[in-house]
């Protein structure tokens, strides 16, 4: 192989199991012909274009079409680490962790959708799901690397080190740009991380992130020790520095920087500042959110609310039972307490988005890179699995209160309406009012907007 | 001779307590002591300063005791009598006058000595140099230090060799980067080099340089002037007989004055230590996974001596040709000796990180395999078992598998030591059983061990690299004859090629005169990555020689920081992309340290190219094998094809990766028979290397693949039109017959022009923000255009001086075009008359640059996290705290977990990403788009990297100059010359001016400065990262980053304010990011 001596490096075994992986993919779906391909095969990335074979009964995109959503703006509640669609909105028969018996780890409860369960520490937000949706089938090959799996589901690309591909977040804003300007397109409350980046559309699709709600992201707000009139004299020095180095006939790129440190000023002191500013909210609202994510969630509003376009809040409740949703072993013991305190953000959110009439503009998406198989390890915890898991989507105009895709009794096989990961970014895309055909650009190189995707046609009236 | 390195652990050196009261008894005696007989003159024109007569009050008071374990160059047998070393308790002082002939210190000179330092010392990070070691030329009035080499602390309180020199007005301070280990004996030196108005002084830790302070102009207030009437001192700072300040507390031994500029090869040397070395070690390279521990099916790569069953870590492993290639990694290491102990219980001790066996009369006692892991595969290290001796005399084994050692160095022990049963008096197993294990002497002990590797492995360096030469001699003899048919304009002698070529068609007025100070500081980026400090930039201006500038750009090309100055760009360039984590998403290895170090050596870029295309080496420690990786790549051969092709003959193909191109004519083919070289054999096409025909852009396709799945590609070539027809022969290609050796020579070949053409175009990219020729390919029939013409000049006698890049670089940086071309921009409107090559846009800094020199100004370190988490066997990068910015990677973020947090790292990258920087280089990138975004004013604003920048705390060289300085008007102009390279015009000084003058007379608070703790001592480790409390940990860390360093209590708050509100404004113009 390539490397020296990297027959015995451990990152080629990493290298030789990708590439089973990606065999793999020629998988039990398939079925036995193999001739799925009815529809057009473009894709360029065969990972991507292999996954979208898995769906013999999709009719080609040309065939039908385009959907079109109305939505303006998306949350994503992003719950790194590999949320359990068992233990979550995929239940099964009850499981004995202690006994090794497969299943779910809790009972279930019926939802606003007939005949539809979720797990019972979902009891706040079953209620609503006459504004959600329960995505049962999303599935890709990736389940052995979070960061692997996190990027294919954010970017819907696999990594070929020919071009970096953008994230969800990043190709909404290119598409649609800023709802209000001076109101950064993009926000992240979250590690920055690659999977979250602007890949080759630019630094410009970036996202602005924060981890601390109170005090915003890092840059937005004067140091603690600079008061008002400090800030003034500060900015009337600078002023004169400018006016003396840039002038009408300076080149543009120093023009251009000038430029925007007037917009970093209408940052610091218009609306977008104002946003993590929670003073002003009901206690009883912020109360019902909850804690940490829930502050996140209540932040989500409040920027979509002045015009943010695609915000992202990253679940970071880790520290209750020690891993995240990455519940090996011990980490199942208290994965309740997770999704109890999930439940509650995601159903102050949905409320008070609706309250607000923002529901309908807003699509709302519980998004994870993976999910866990129905069998526990040795203490109870368990492994991952991404060849069935869930998503769920609220409000966003979407044909709401009805559940796509069925999995077999254990959750691990999908019987009906398999989701690609580009279907789900078409479907993302359609929803707000972004055709999933469009093509982007690497500097001359055409790359189709989703690894060819389709929308899931079912969630558009 | 064992027994005498036993006498120095087990008797010489005192217990601490014993010694600390040994010093503390005798600091009542201070006296300047100048010792006649003291300095012996040597034939050869060195001088020593030795012996003491043991009678004598100095003697008696500086405790002069024989030291045979000085580890320099004399051979202490038969100098016993006379070689001595001298201890120093923090305020004594030697003092040595100049010797009659001196023709003063206006010449070259090189002090240099052999230093300890004990662990009882403390130091502080005072005032640049804590501890002296050599405080010289106290001028005539006596009261001035006027140059200081010594110790100080950094923020981790690890002691560093500074150097610190003070004038009349202004002082300076440089801090080296290596550490000094404790107890263990260091060389110093000084080296001073030119006359009192154009000098370097360099200063080295054990002959590796630390630093370099530039000196020069009649008008410089830091020239050394020849010393006056007082003498050079050793240890404390004297005035008028007394000592004063702070001064070294430790030993010096064979201290020496040579009045040369000496070369580091010529520095005293360790000897290394007449050990008895009777324990080998055999070193096997083995598959980690198959190898079943039989070690008679393998047999020894190498074979090393040792003192006793104990190795420190790995030894270092080169390349074939004689570089570095990383540690030894994936390696199986059996050492082996007998053991003869009196009869009786006793216990055995196994200390290792590895998975690693003990076995005592081929019996197996210790076996780690079988020991039980924690969930994160870590081992707890030490095993101890009982043990009965009968007295008789038992073979021992021990043996390990050591896995690709993934830091930079690996410390960890590897050891088998005894104890009587129920004591804890261990000592090492060797051939006499009497090395004691302590911590002092483990440390020794490696020191020591691991100098004598390095002066085999030296041996066998240096043997290889010749070898090498030879080889690259010859090839750029060949090329030169090849390219001597190329037919190129030569310019007349006595002109400059560049500016003959460029400047004679130009309009009039297309240039500019650059201010000296512009100069220097678009120099100082351009070559080093960082604007120039404020000495520097003083020593420069006040410089009045002519070819001033030119002396300017030899110094710098010559500095180390040439090689930080490159780093971004090619990493950029070759896609290196190590993971602190966890190797996924296109990650390489960390092949930057061979990169910094090839730059560092200014190898001949031919050379260079082959090295890395060879492959070879440790793949994360620092081989190029760290190149080849591409984790979770479906094909990294193919990969890196694409990344080679474009940086080094220009060709884009990106799209023949997965298709046959439809934008040119580079098929799928052709980028998988180049990855078949890098594969050293055929390639077989995978079904994921090829995608599904008949795909394409929107409805139809023009997307075709000519590959299938199944099929075998054999090596070949498909880019004849660039590299030349020619198959370079045998003689140019490093190893014959092996593909990539092949490969390497078909990219390098000097049949075409092509890879000279695109390095020199790199090349003027760097220095002009655009291309000397846009597009190669179109222009491949070299247009008769002056830069066309200028290319192919340049190109050939950047082959014809044997691809020398310093060289090339000092061609285009001596030019009248880059002198004043460049600013030219800015003053001309209408750029219609101007040629299609001329820059149009004037550059910004890159991120890195913008980093550095932010913290350059503030005079403070970056003081971040270690750039990894402890986690083996991960195949992750354990890097370094890294020092320049290009030394970040991406930080471990992926899986969005706080107690993996790196919050200083954080703030800097941060910085560098809002400014175009990407630490995950999935891709190669030729250049880096900055579109002006709000983040970046608001990141510089507010942020907490520039918070820090800004904050006048008491680690500010701001805050230093604030105290010094006592003309308001001076301070002012030092502050612009320090951020902006530049002095204040008249509106803008008043305007300063006035705003510091209320506060400016009593801005003096007479108060402490403060001693800064680290920012943050909070290390993400691997193994308890899942732990709720290493999430509180980080969080508390984050608070103390986000509260800053403390602002210094000497300046009255409404100063510091004041300035801290100038500083901000300064580093916020757009004129601090844009380069001159």
């Amino acid at each position: 192989m390539l490397s020296g001596r990297s027959l015995i490096h451990p990152n080629l075994y990493l290298f030789h199991e990708k590439k089973n992986i990606q065999d793999m993919i020629a998988n039990p779906l398939l079925n036995k012909e193999g001739q799925a391909t009815r529809r057009a095969f473009t894709g360029q990335i065969l990972a991507g274009s292999l996954a979208a074979g898995m769906l013999p009964e999709i009719q080609a995109a040309s065939d039908t079409p385009p959907v079109q959503g109305k939505a303006e703006a998306c949350i994503l509640l992003w719950m790194g680490g590999g949320m359990c669609h068992l233990d979550t909105f995929d239940p099964k028969q009850l499981g004995d962790p202690p006994h090794n018996k497969p299943g779910s780890a809790y009972p279930s409860i019926s939802t606003a959708i007939p005949g539809v369960e979720v797990c019972q520490h979902l009891s706040q937000t079953a209620p609503l799901f006459d504004r959600g949706v329960i995505l049962r089938s999303v599935h890709h090959p990736l389940s052995v690397d979070h960061a692997d799996a996190s990027n294919f589901v954010k970017t819907g690309r696999v990594t070929d080190g020919t071009i970096l591909y953008p994230s969800l977040g990043s190709i909404i804003s290119h598409q649609l740009g800023p709802r209000v300007p001076d109101i950064p397109a993009y926000v992240v409350m979250g590690m920055p991380n690659i999977t979250r980046g602007p890949g080759f559309l630019g630094a410009k699709y970036g996202y602005v992130y924060l981890t601390d709600t109170s005090s915003g992201p890092s840059g937005l707000k004067p140091p603690l020790d600079v008061g008002t009139e400090r800030a003034k004299e500060r900015a009337r020095l600078l002023d004169r520095l400018r006016n003396e180095y840039v002038s009408h006939g300076s080149p543009d790129a120093i023009q251009d920087y000038d430029s925007t440190i007037s917009k970093a000023y209408q940052l610091m002191h218009g609306d977008f500042a104002k946003v993590f500013n929670l003073e002003k909210e009901k206690q009883s609202l912020r109360e019902d959110y909850g804690n940490d994510f829930g502050e996140r969630c209540l932040i989500a509003r409040r920027l979509v609310e002045s015009g943010a376009r695609f915000v992202e809040a990253s679940f970071n409740l880790n520290f209750v039972n020690g891993t995240g949703w990455d519940t090996h072993r011990e980490g199942q013991l208290k994965q309740h307490l997770l999704i109890q305190g999930l439940d509650k953000a995601l159903s102050t959110l949905i409320r008070d988005l609706e309250k607000r009439k923002l529901l309908d503009k807003t699509l709302v998406i519980v998004g994870t890179e993976f999910g866990r198989p129905a069998e526990f390890d040795n203490k109870q915890g368990r492994g991952h699995q991404s060849t069935a898991f869930s998503f769920a989507f609220f409000g966003g105009g979407l044909r709401t209160g009805q559940s796509i895709g069925v999995t077999d009794s254990l959750g691990k096989k999908i019987l009906e309406r398999p989701v690609s990961i580009p279907d789900l970014h078409a479907t993302i895309l359609a929803a707000l009012g972004i055709d999933p055909q469009e093509e982007l650009f690497a500097g001359a190189r055409p790359v189709p907007i989703t690894d060819h995707g389709t929308p899931v046609k079912e969630l558009f009236s | 001779m064992l027994s005498c390195f036993r006498s120095i652990y087990n008797t010489e050196l005192p217990p601490v307590s014993a010694f600390k009261f040994r010093i503390l008894s005798m600091s009542i005696f201070v006296w300047l002591i100048c010792l006649p007989g003291s300095v012996r003159a040597h034939s050869d024109g060195r001088w020593e300063i030795t012996a003491e007569d043991p009678q004598s009050k100095a003697a008696r008071l500086i405790n002069v005791t024989h030291s045979p374990d000085c580890p320099g160059n004399i051979d202490f047998q038969e100098m016993r009598t006379n070689t001595t070393s001298l201890h120093f308790n923090g305020r004594t002082s030697i003092g040595y006058g100049p010797a009659g002939d001196s023709k003063g210190l206006d010449v070259d000179f090189t002090w240099e000595g052999f230093f300890l330092l004990p662990s009882s010392t403390e130091l502080t990070s005072e005032g640049g140099v804590g501890a002296r070691l050599i405080t010289q030329f106290a001028d005539k009035q006596g009261d001035w230090t006027r140059l200081a080499i010594g110790l100080s602390e950094d923020q981790h309180k690890t002691p560093k060799l500074c150097l610190f020199l003070s004038g009349t007005d202004g002082s300076l301070t440089g801090r080296g980067t290596m550490e000094v280990t404790r107890d263990v004996w260091h060389h110093f030196a000084l080296v001073h080099e030119g006359t009192a108005s154009a000098a370097t002084l360099k200063w080295y830790l054990d002959s590796e340089l630390c630093g370099t302070v530039y000196l020069g102009g009649q008008e410089n207030p830091n020239r050394l002037r020849e010393p006056g009437s007082a003498p050079i001192t050793f240890g404390a700072r004297m005035i008028e007989g007394a000592t004063v300040n702070r001064g070294f507390a430790g030993r010096m031994d064979e201290i020496r004055f040579t009045p040369q500029a000496l070369k580091p090869s010529q520095l005293m040397k360790f000897k290394v230590p007449a050990l008895t070395r009777q324990i080998h070690f055999e070193f096997y390279s083995v598959n980690e996974s198959t190898f079943d521990w039989d070690f008679s099916k393998v047999s020894p790569i190498d074979s090393l001596a040792y003192s006793a069953l104990a190795i420190p870590g790995l030894p270092e492993a080169f390349s074939p040709m004689g570089y570095k290639s990383g540690w030894y990694g994936a390696t199986a290491i059996r050492g082996t000796t007998s053991l003869k102990l009196p009869q009786g219980q006793y216990q055995l001790l196994l200390r290792t990180a590895h998975p690693s066996q003990l076995l005592v009369g081929g019996k197996k006692l210790i076996d780690t395999r079988k020991e039980k892991q924690d969930h994160s595969g870590q081992k707890t290290g030490e095993y101890i078992i009982k043990y009965h001796s009968d007295g008789s005399q038992q073979e021992i084994t021990v043996q390990g598998l050591f896995k690709e050692s993934t830091g930079a160095e690996d410390h960890s022990e590897f050891l088998v030591a005894y104890a009587p049963a129920d004591t804890k008096h261990w000592r090492l197993v060797s051939d006499k059983n009497d090395l004691e294990l302590t911590s002092v002497f483990w440390k020794q002990y490696s020191e020591e061990t691991k100098r004598y590797i390095k002066t085999l492995q030296d041996e066998r360096r240096d043997a290889a690299l010749q070898r090498g030469e030879q080889f690259w001699r010859n090839r750029h003899q060949l090329a030169k004859q090849i390219v001597s048919s190329w037919k190129v304009d030569t310019p007349p002698q006595n002109s400059h090629a560049v500016d003959w070529f460029l400047l004679k068609d130009l309009p009039p007025h297309s240039t500019n005169e650059i201010p000296d100070a512009a100069f220097y500081r678009r120099l100082s980026l351009d070559i080093r990555g960082r604007i120039p400090t404020l000495d520097e930039l003083e020593t420069f201006l006040a410089e009045s020689a002519p070819d001033k500038r030119k002396k300017a750009i030899d110094c710098l090309l010559d500095s180390k920081e040439w090689s930080d100055g490159w780093m971004g760009y090619w990493q950029d360039l070759l896609a290196e992309n190590p993971s602190v984590v966890y190797p996924t998403l296109n990650n390489s290895g960390a092949f930057r340290f061979y990169l910094h170090r090839s730059f560092l050596e200014n190898i001949p870029f031919d050379r260079f190219v082959s090295e890395l295309i060879l492959m070879e080496g440790s793949d994360s420690s620092g081989g190029t094998a760290g190149f080849g990786i591409a984790t979770g790549n479906d094909s990294p051969p193919a990969m890196k094809a694409h990344v080679l092709l474009n940086a080094f003959l220009g060709v884009d193909l990106k799209c023949a990766r997965c298709h046959d191109s439809p934008l040119d004519q580079y098929k799928q083919s052709d980028l998988f028979m180049t990855a078949a070289y890098l594969n050293d054999g055929p390639l077989t096409i995978s079904a994921k290397n090829v995608a599904a025909v008949g795909t394409g852009v929107k409805n139809n396709s023009i997307i075709k693949t000519t590959l299938h799945s199944g099929q075998i590609l054999e090596p070949d070539w498909a880019f004849h039109q660039l590299s030349g027809s020619k198959m370079p022969q045998k003689e140019m290609v490093i190893q014959p017959g092996r593909p990539r050796a092949e490969l390497a020579a078909r990219i390098t070949s000097p049949y075409s022009s092509r890879f000279s053409d695109v390095l020199v175009n790199r090349l003027w990219y760097r220095y002009f923000g655009s291309y000397l020729i846009e597009d190669l390919d179109t222009e491949k029939e070299r247009p008769d255009t002056p830069n066309g013409k200028l290319l192919g000049y340049l190109s050939k006698s950047f082959v014809e001086n044997g691809y020398d890049l310093k060289k090339l670089a000092r061609v285009i940086l001596t030019s009248q075009t880059y002198e004043n071309l460049i600013s030219a921009h800015t003053q001309n409107g209408s750029a219609d008359s101007l040629p299609e090559w001329y820059p149009e846009t004037p550059r910004r800094m890159t991120a890195e640059q913008l980093v550095d020199s932010l913290f350059q100004l503030a005079g403070k370190d970056f003081s971040g996290e270690k750039l990894g988490i402890d986690a083996t066997d991960r195949g992750v990068a354990n890097l370094p705290r890294p020092e320049r910015a290009w030394q970040f990677a991406s930080l471990p973020n992926e899986r969005d977990r706080p107690a993996l947090g790196m919050p200083v790292n954080q703030t800097i990258v941060d910085v560098m990403t809002t400014f175009g920087w990407n630490g995950n280089r999935q891709a190669p990138r030729d250049t880096r788009n900055i579109y002006a975004t709000p983040q970046q004013p608001l990141i510089l604003f507010n942020g907490l990297l520039s918070q820090r920048i800004v904050r006048l705390s008491d680690n500010s060289q701001l805050t230093e100059l604030c105290v010094t300085q006592t003309s308001l008007e001076k301070l002012v102009d030092q502050i612009f010359l320090t951020i902006l390279s530049r002095r204040p015009t008249e509106s803008q000084r008043e305007i300063l001016v006035n705003y510091l003058a209320h506060s400016f007379p009593d801005r003096l608070t007479g108060k402490a400065k403060l001693i800064h703790p680290p920012l943050s001592e909070f290390q993400p480790d691997w193994r308890k990262h899942l732990e709720a409390e290493q999430t509180l940990l980080m969080m508390q860390a984050q608070k103390r980053v986000d509260q800053g360093e403390q602002p210094t209590q000497r300046l009255s708050s409404e100063f510091r304010e004041r300035v801290e509100d100038v500083v901000w404004s300064l580093i916020n113009s757009p004129e601090f990011i844009f380069i001159p």
